[in-house]
């Protein structure tokens, strides 16, 4: 057959699945299916596992109270709301004045509009290299940066606020929630830091009730604010305020109940100076029963192994479901060629070649499978633009 | 005297496990002869075509069509012999339902391989006006009426010029003014073409058209018949 | 981790690493792998702790400090824009013990920030000065009475104190300079070396027989009982204008003291020392030293603490001992 009956036939292929242009579609898009889901699977999973391993990785160390260090990791890195047990924040003055590493304290346990609240050193954020693309980073209590994400989906900018979530009803201790005034949005960084907010560590002690400061119920006008007299003191009521802020002038009030170095964090990075003050901290971290250092790469290793477990199983199922959905397209595809006898049976009739025929058949076969080829492709290239992050909405 | 464009000798063809059998000791068409098949229905009529184009192959004799023997040919061969010398026209029309009216009639073409060049364009241009198609070229035959569809198919197998054209039963599905309208048109453009035409019909009102009638139940000799009637 | 708990643990972890994708450019450790091409800058927030840097950093750091544009550091309170840029300094030295409270409420990083006071905490002395204090009942449990003691800032007017808190400078300096820390070390030695014979000018005055004295403010703590001197504290504020507050105080304490000399910062007005005249009080000038100095500045802080020992001791052999 020449090369243009060989066209024709290609031709004739084009047209005929364009006529039957829905029949096509739902088998270009199962067959799609059945190529992407195993693809963008494993493509998810590799890409993961990479984006998990690096920011474990680049997390050298991390201190906790002992316990989970699974729970340790997951919180301090991922910010996913484990209950970790804490220690105090002496622990991480101390190994600052030791000069062997960069102790970063982290209290993860407010949340602001669902986003966690990260109470830290302004130090975090060069640590994790988030620059604060819109606005400045955060100078003293009750300021906030927040994630990129954050940002987005509340539409915040600097200069406006966020209120963080009270803990409950009965948190009698705790105090009102807070306004956090926004000084700054952080760059994306694909990583769990763009769906957070951060703040200094003070700031989560003040959320937590561990400080105050003092409002001056005499200075309102609210009759409703005042509930009652104490020697001369007013008793301010639940009507003052459903919050407080910290504003410049109630800044010069803040005090805590103890001394700050007693107050708890839930998790310290640390980041040692070099190789050898590694070595010493972790070995001298490792002898005391109070406290437990966590290598998070390790940990994570650890996990991932479980993980990938089922992850291989799962893409077993997904290649199996694959298989299936071959095997009705195929099947859909020889119940056409026997419908379509009567057309064949004229072809042949009129003198088509028998190579034309096959080609016709065949590259019906061949459009069907590219299309779904480039479908699968594109969903496959469209999976790797999924923030890194996503995985803590849908987790948390 | 003409030359033969398909001549039959000796011919037997029995479907394997049925009764059913053909023999013709001798059949013979001259070129240009317009030649009307009848018979009762399951006497042979359109198996006689097929062995004819070379879609079927005699079990004993020989089968000669356009000076060519066809025991001798390879499918390929005979395939393409339809393809450039055989004009079939189906009583079912037989167009394919995704392509439009100008396509169906290149079709023919296209396979041969074939370029469709303007001579080609012009020249089925012709023929739709002629067959009062040519407004309909871009519609799909699901858009047409039984006897736009017939016209259609008349197109396609006269689009390459064939030397013969076999027609099974060309006007079985239409009504009689259709019918007729539509035997003007496949007898004026094998008249125009110089073609010779085989046409099966039950219709006897038509045969007065024809050359020459050919009952093939009285043919087949496996019937007890001697071959051949004229008119 | 419970049992119940690991399913969940695992289906978080695989939803993360299935979707957790997209770190093509994952940050590194920026402390780790930061480079410093420009000279560190070094923030000090008094004239003791900029002297320190200055003589142990020498041209090695830029030393930055408080821009108090009239009034005293110890006043000194950032705005959230001028915390940022003390954030981006290499190395914060503070002087704890209450001096500056704002350090204690502005986000500075920890690990870069050095409280130079920290390593004699103990001996910190509990400020006489009145802060309005409060006692009042709260915390997460809403239990436990809250009391803060306010602590006497001007540590360093004790040679002893003002030795450590220059081997605290001496040694954050080595860990920020540490492809020039023998340099450094040297540098911070000889600094600590100068503070010996001040020590022993303290020592020497804590055995003289001194004239009893008022301080006008109590900010002279330190420097009283390092030279073992007994300083009666009078709430006079010695530099607002008239009406001066606590007149009648001082008054009562000269009258009850017999004290002959009042310890001012610097030198009073002429209003100021008329005052005083009358009350047959003799002004003696002890500065703070508590403001940072211009850099064309040539006096070091162990040059002025020496100066202020001296005046005390002048004081001291003025007297006969009986």
């Amino acid at each position: 057959m020449s090369s243009r009956a060989s066209l024709h036939a290609c031709g004739l292929a084009w047209k005929h699945l364009s006529f039957h242009g829905v029949r096509s579609g739902i088998l270009v898009l199962s067959l799609a299916i059945s190529i992407a889901l195993p693809l963008v699977m494993q493509s998810l999973v590799s890409r993961g596992e990479q984006a998990t391993t690096s920011r474990a990785s680049v997390t050298p160390l991390l201190l906790g109270a002992p316990g989970g260090s699974v729970d340790l990791v997951l919180g301090a890195l991922w910010f996913l709301p484990e209950e970790l047990k804490t220690l105090p924040a002496r622990e991480s003055d101390e190994i600052n004045g030791s000069g062997l590493a960069t102790a970063l304290p982290l209290s993860m346990t407010a949340r602001a509009s669902g986003y966690p609240v990260v109470g830290t050193d302004v130090a975090y954020l060069d640590f994790r290299g988030l620059d604060v693309t819109d606005g400045r980073q955060f100078a003293v209590p009750g300021e906030c940066v927040l994630g990129s994400r954050v940002a987005a989906a509340k539409g915040l900018a600097p200069g406006d606020t966020i209120l963080t979530d009270p803990e409950g009803l009965l948190d009698i201790g705790g105090g009102y929630p807070l306004r956090l005034r926004i000084t700054g949005v952080l760059a994306p960084s694909n990583t769990p830091d763009d769906g957070a907010v951060f703040c200094d560590l003070k700031t989560s002690w003040i959320i937590a009730g561990y400080g105050h400061v003092h409002v001056e119920v005499t200075e309102t006008e609210d009759p409703e604010a005042i509930m009652g007299d104490n020697d001369g003191r007013p008793i301010a009521s639940s009507a003052v305020t459903p919050y407080t802020e910290l504003t410049p002038e109630l800044l010069s009030t803040l005090h805590f109940h103890g001394e700050p170095e007693d107050l708890p964090v839930e998790a310290i990075i640390l980041v040692p100076k070099d190789a050898k003050s590694r070595t010493i901290l972790s070995g001298r971290l490792g002898l005391r029963d109070e406290v437990s250092v966590v290598y998070p790469s390790e940990v994570v290793k650890e996990v991932l192994d479980r993980v990938f477990q089922i992850g291989a199983l799962l893409a077993g199922i997904l290649v199996a479901t694959g298989v299936a959905t071959l095997g009705v397209v195929l099947l859909v595809l020889a119940l056409s060629i026997r419908l379509r006898k009567d057309e064949l049976d004229t072809l042949r009739r009129i003198g088509a070649p028998r190579s034309a025929t096959i080609t016709l058949l065949l590259a019906e076969v061949v459009m069907l499978a590219a299309l779904a080829c480039m479908i699968a492709f594109a969903a496959l290239a469209a999976s790797t633009a999924l923030p890194a992050d996503l995985v803590l909405r849908l987790a948390t | 005297m003409p030359e033969s464009v398909v001549d039959i000798n000796q011919l037997r063809f029995a479907y394997s496990g049925t009764p059913f059998e053909l023999k013709l000791d001798h059949f013979e068409i001259r070129d240009g002869e317009r030649v009307a098949l009848i018979g009762p229905s399951g006497c042979g009529k359109s198996t006689l075509l097929d062995l004819i184009a070379g879609i079927r192959e005699p079990n004993e004799g020989s089968v000669e069509t356009a000076g060519r023997t066809m025991g001798s040919m390879s499918m390929a061969q005979r395939r393409t012999l339809r393809l450039e010398s055989i004009g079939f026209v189906f009583q079912e029309f037989r167009l394919l339902e995704y392509l439009t009216v100008l396509d169906s009639i290149l079709l023919p073409i296209r396979l041969a391989g074939q370029s469709v060049d303007r001579a080609l364009r012009e020249r089925t241009q012709t023929l739709a006006s002629r067959a009062g198609i040519a407004h309909l070229l871009k519609r799909r035959p699901a858009r047409l009426s039984q006897g736009e569809r017939q016209r259609a198919a008349i197109c396609r197998a006269l689009i390459g010029t064939p030397s013969l054209v076999l027609a099974d039963e060309p006007t079985g599905n239409l009504d009689p003014m259709t019918g007729n309208a539509v035997l003007d048109l496949l007898f004026d453009e094998v008249n125009k073409a110089g073609a010779t035409l085989l046409l099966v019909t039950h219709q006897h009102e038509i045969l007065p058209r024809f050359d020459r009638v050919v009952d093939l139940g009285e043919a087949n000799e496996s019937a007890g018949n001697e071959s051949g009637v004229s008119r | 981790m419970s049992v119940i708990r690991t399913p969940v643990i695992l289906s978080s972890l695989l939803i993360t690493c299935m979707l957790a994708a997209c770190d093509r450019s994952s940050p590194s450790t920026a402390m780790s792998t930061q480079t410093e091409p420009t000279t560190p800058k070094v923030f000090a927030i008094n004239f003791p702790l900029q002297s320190f840097a200055t003589q142990i950093g020498g041209d090695l750091i830029q030393v930055e400090v408080p821009k108090v544009d009239g009034f005293s550091a110890s006043l000194y309170n950032p705005s959230p824009e001028e915390i940022i840029t003390i954030q981006d300094a290499n190395l914060i030295l503070l002087n704890g013990a209450d001096f500056s409270p704002w350090t204690g409420r502005a986000s500075l990083p920890a690990s870069k920030t050095v409280i130079t006071s920290r390593s004699f905490k103990k001996e910190w002395l509990e400020s006489s000065h009145d802060h309005g204090d409060h006692d009042h009942q709260h915390g997460p449990e809403g239990e436990g009475v809250h009391s803060h003691a306010h602590w006497a800032a001007f540590t360093w007017l004790s040679p002893m104190n003002a030795k450590r808190q220059a081997a605290s400078v001496g040694q954050a300096l080595g860990r920020l300079l540490s492809a020039d820390a023998a340099v450094v070390e040297q540098r911070s030695k000889d600094l600590q070396g100068s503070f010996d014979p001040l020590i022993k000018q303290a020592e020497r005055i804590s055995g003289m027989t001194m004239p009893t004295l008022i301080a006008s403010e109590p900010q002279y703590q330190y420097l009283a009982k390092a030279c073992g001197v007994e300083v009666l504290e009078a709430d006079w504020h010695w530099n607002e204008p008239a009406p001066h507050a606590g007149m009648d105080s001082l008054r009562a304490l000269v009258e009850a003291s017999g004290a002959g000399h009042i310890l001012v910062p610097s030198e009073p007005s002429a209003e100021r020392s008329a005052t005083l005249k009358q009350m047959n009080l003799e002004a003696v000038v002890i500065p703070l030293l508590v403001d940072p100095r211009s850099g064309d500045s040539a006096t070091t802080f162990v040059e002025a603490l020496g100066r202020n020992l001296d005046t005390l001791e002048a004081l001291g052999s003025a007297q006969p001992t009986g």
